[in-house]
């Protein structure tokens, strides 16, 4: 690839995110992965995502609902933003 | 043209006028005549190449590799195996013993890797689509064409301004039918929320249009449009949404009377040796790669263009898998 640099050898976010062991499959060549190499990088990207969609869920519902309004009290006098 | 490498894409008598016009060309040439200029017949390009195409480029060679492995009857795992292992591969800089690097937080090996394997997972594993088989037998897969294109009106094929043939080429990801009704499939990744705001680009669109029509003239298949499959690339996740763009055979026809017209225009400024600026289109896409240039003083810009740009020829009357610098 015409934009490799021989400074940083890994990318970035993995470096950050991943177990080691994920790194330093991504820094071998390729011809000296097996496939159960292989298999272990889509296992960790596989969990990564459940991860990732758990925590948006988790996430989502703790957020108030649009519907989820104060219950209306008789006699009070509401402001504009409290009703919308 | 003085780039040294033939392209064959031009004609040899006008060597300014494109005769093999793809998608790419022709919507640069719509951009500005000016940005046309610099990039299909100068052959100028900016020395650093984007990340945004790079990471395009890999991404598609990646399904590539999984929608062959399928079609020859190997199941998703060890197609995903496949993809995941090619894209590694095409990754990795074999003379200095390093993957490739980017700075960019979004576009890196790592998203690469992630973004292949969980698109395959999204759309992959139980894909609705069924890729369409041609009538050679083989699955529509990756599918270069070149085909002339004729005046629906008259009936006349689409000739130049010196009265040559004038051809459509361009690359088709996959050929897909989804309940009796056939699509062109292709992927776009994006920065953008994937909303209807986001999809609402492709109608109209250059390239989807031409790509419609390249279905049903090229390959002989009825298509109803393209299906899109948007993914969404960020540091830390990606989102994917697949929509359908429609284009009807009258779509389909105002635009070839349209490009028609482009076409014209285009060999007019070939003859006159003239390619004006548009320049309302300067802030386009992030920015034109070739403002630097235009906002100079026209006798600055030949140094400029030595200075920070390198020559490669974009030759759409290549095939896919060729050669095309």
């Amino acid at each position: 690839m015409s934009q490799t640099t021989p400074a940083l050898p890994i990318a970035n976010t993995l470096s950050e995110a991943s177990p080691t062991s994920i790194s330093d499959l991504f820094s071998r060549d390729v011809e000296g992965l097996a496939d159960s190499d292989i298999d272990l990088i889509i296992s960790h990207l596989r969990a990564n995502r459940e991860r990732i969609s758990a925590a948006e869920a988790a996430g989502r519902s703790l957020k108030p609902s649009k519907f989820a309004r104060p219950k209306f009290e008789p006699g009070k006098v509401y402001e504009d933003e409290e009703l919308f | 043209m003085d780039i040294g490498v033939i392209n064959h894409s031009f004609s040899i008598q006008l060597p300014s006028l494109q005769l093999v016009v793809d998608s790419t060309s022709l919507g640069e040439f719509k951009t500005c005549p000016r940005k046309y200029y610099y990039r299909m017949i100068e052959g100028w390009v900016p020395k650093s190449t984007s990340v945004h195409l790079t990471f395009g480029i890999l991404l598609h060679q990646g399904r590539e590799t999984y929608e062959h492995a399928k079609a020859s009857g190997l199941n998703h795992e060890d197609s995903l195996r496949a993809a995941v292992r090619a894209s590694l591969a095409s990754t990795w800089d074999k003379e200095t013993g390093r993957p490739w690097w980017s700075n960019n937080p979004d576009k890196n090996r790592y998203t690469l890797i992630r973004t292949l394997v969980h698109y395959l997972d999204t759309f992959g594993r139980d894909d609705r689509l069924q890729t369409v088989i041609l009538s050679n037998g083989k699955p529509a897969i990756e599918l270069s064409f070149k085909f002339v294109p004729v005046d629906l009106n008259s009936g006349e094929e689409f000739k130049s301004v010196t009265g040559e043939q004038i051809y459509f080429s361009g690359h088709l990801d996959r050929i897909v039918s989804l309940e009796e009704n056939q699509y062109i499939s292709d992927v776009k990744t994006t920065s953008s929320a994937l909303n209807s705001y986001y999809f609402s680009r492709y109608s109209p669109d250059n390239q989807f249009s031409m790509y419609t029509l390249a279905g049903m003239a090229a390959f002989q298949t009825q298509i109803s449009g393209i299906i899109c499959d948007a993914i969404k690339v960020k540091a830390e996740f990606n989102k994917f949404e697949r929509q359908l763009i429609p284009r009807t055979p009258d779509q389909i026809h105002e635009w070839l009377g349209d490009t028609k017209y482009y076409l014209s225009l285009m060999g007019r400024m070939a003859e006159a040796g003239r390619w004006p600026q548009n320049d309302k289109a300067c802030h386009f896409y992030g920015g034109c790669p070739y403002r630097p240039v235009c906002s100079r003083t026209p006798g600055a810009r030949q140094t400029w263009l030595e200075a920070d740009y390198t020559k490669s020829i974009w030759d759409p009357s290549i095939a896919r898998g060729e050669e095309n610098g």
